[in-house]
């Protein structure tokens, strides 16, 4: 299933993936990639928007390791926003809020980014 | 455990299932079983591999953690290979056994990319087909007993897999080789009917080549008519054997210069029925292949032999051999007769529609030597076998002429 969607905005260095649709197939790589190639750019502070994903499972999980692996390596700030309950169990469940600042909406987010 | 965390993992392996059994490519299936293992397990980075009997080494199927050049094999030292074909069950690479450290050694590159810490022996019925490797967890803790039993459970789904691509390559290999070795009988089937074909046109001098022009007639009449490229090789097969029934005849009497006499033309009959009584013995693909031999010399009013059958009593493909004999006949030259021209022969057809040969099997014929005249053919199969300088138009506007009346 190709229902997946992945855009990218600058907001004032903080670099903002608002993903949208189904995070359950290999579709979803693409916003490691993007978050990888913004990373080799120079980018450090992340925000991840899930206020438009309707499912994710496994396959999705792994691709939001993979970005919490290389966030580890190099001191980046990631923060997840807009988390529906289930989806913010589930990171909790598989240790993504270990390593991701959560809020409710962007601009929180964004604040917080600001500040650290 | 919550059962949260049991949900989690039976979505996973419910998706698998329905992964593995899907129609979607292998390599496919193979990454997208590899992320489902990472992102059940929280790991983030991992390799399936497949074992490579006869290379003593492990072929990269799907990983996430490496790199652009980074090896796509891991070569496998005996006593790794024994170990692992000892059913050991998920193994931890940082150990202290001599067969995973030389393993670790051998391959310092992939290992050291991966972070490896554990290894899934992959197992099909007792025999060992590939490898899971995996990194570390995210948060770097120990894989607990129920990670390892999760494994398990995923790595024999993924073990199916593999083996079922195993399976479809062999069966692809038998699959190819059976093609090659219908082909190659196929070619001697040819070859065998063609030479057959050449050893009838020898018994009569003037006729070489005769059977061969026939078939190639007969084919371009019935595709014409539409007909189907199964039902099309039929008719090539019987315009090359439709006088094998000649084997019969005296040559003399196949060779002789002036008329026949009655009893010899009778002999001269006679290669119908004998034709088909030798083509019967043959088990064909096509099933009217022998009396297509029988009945090339029949005539829609009936006054032809051997059987002396009428309009629809005659197959259709009869009545094609019929005709592209009769145009052979004609435009060749005979012991008995001069050769007609092109113009005279096609007069000829014409003045026997109804007669001896069918309306639409004649126009068939008509519009194919028409295109041939007009280029509009990639081949032409007949006008080159005529030799004979004709001329063009005068032919093409017969032609038109005849097909306008016919329609």
């Amino acid at each position: 299933m190709r229902n997946f969607k992945v855009t990218q905005e600058n907001r004032g260095g903080v670099v903002l993936f608002k993903l949208q649709g189904y995070l359950n197939d290999l579709g979803g790589e693409e916003v490691e990639r993007l978050f990888k190639v913004s990373v080799k750019e120079g980018q450090r502070k992340f925000i991840i928007d899930f206020g438009k994903i309707a499912y994710i499972n496994s396959i999705g999980v792994s691709f939001l390791v993979g970005i919490m692996d290389a966030t580890r390596e190099k001191t980046l700030k990631v923060c997840f926003t807009s988390l529906s309950k289930i989806n913010d169990e589930l990171f909790d469940m598989v240790g993504l809020k270990k390593y991701a600042a959560t809020f409710p909406s962007d601009t929180e987010a964004l604040a917080y980014l600001k500040k650290v | 455990m919550d059962y949260q965390k049991l949900f989690y993992i039976f979505s996973t392996l419910s998706e698998l299932g329905e992964e593995v059994t899907s129609v979607r490519n292998f390599q496919h299936t193979i990454r997208t079983s590899l992320h489902m293992i990472l992102g059940t397990l929280s790991v983030a980075r991992g390799a399936i591999f497949a074992r490579e009997e006869t290379q003593n080494q492990l072929s990269l199927l799907a990983a996430k953690g490496l790199k652009k050049g980074d090896p796509e094999h891991l070569l496998l030292p005996p006593e790794t290979e024994a170990f692992l074909g000892g059913n050991p069950g998920i193994f931890p690479f940082r150990g202290h056994k001599p067969e995973i450290r030389n393993f670790y050694e051998s391959n310092p590159v992939l290992f050291k990319r991966l972070r490896v810490m554990l290894g899934v022996p992959l197992q099909v019925k007792g025999e060992w087909i590939g490898l899971i490797c995996l990194g570390p967890k995210l948060d770097e803790a120990s894989f607990s007993s129920m990670d390892k039993n999760v494994l398990i459970l995923l790595g024999h789904h993924i073990a199916n897999a593999i083996y079922s691509q195993r399976l479809i390559e062999a069966l692809n290999v038998k699959v190819n080789e059976n093609q090659k070795m219908v082909e190659n009988l196929r070619f001697i089937y040819d070859d065998t009917i063609r030479a057959f074909a050449a050893a009838i046109d020898a018994k009569d001098s003037y006729t070489r080549g005769h059977s061969n022009r026939v078939a190639q007639y007969a084919v371009a009449i019935g595709k014409e008519l539409g007909l189907k490229d199964e039902i099309l090789e039929g008719f090539y097969v019987a315009g090359l054997l439709h006088d094998v029934g000649k084997i019969i005849v005296d040559r003399d009497i196949i060779n002789k210069k002036k008329h026949l006499t009655t009893k010899e033309f009778t002999e001269i009959m006679e290669h119908t029925r004998a034709g088909y009584q030798i083509l019967s013995t043959i088990r064909f693909p096509w099933s009217d292949v022998p009396l297509m031999a029988k009945s090339h010399h029949e005539k829609l009013d009936g006054k032809g032999y051997p059987d002396g059958l009428k309009g629809d009593q005659i197959s259709l493909g009869a009545k094609i051999i019929c005709l592209a004999d009769a145009f052979d006949a004609m435009t060749s030259q005979r012991p008995y007769r001069h050769r007609l021209s092109f113009e005279g022969t096609l007069k000829e057809i014409r003045k026997n529609i109804n007669i001896q040969f069918e309306k639409r099997i004649v126009t068939a014929f008509f519009n194919v030597l028409k295109k041939e005249i007009e280029g509009k053919l990639y081949e032409q199969k007949i006008i080159p076998n005529l030799d004979e300088h004709f001329n063009p138009q005068v032919i093409h506007s017969l032609l038109e002429l005849t097909i306008l009346e016919l329609s």
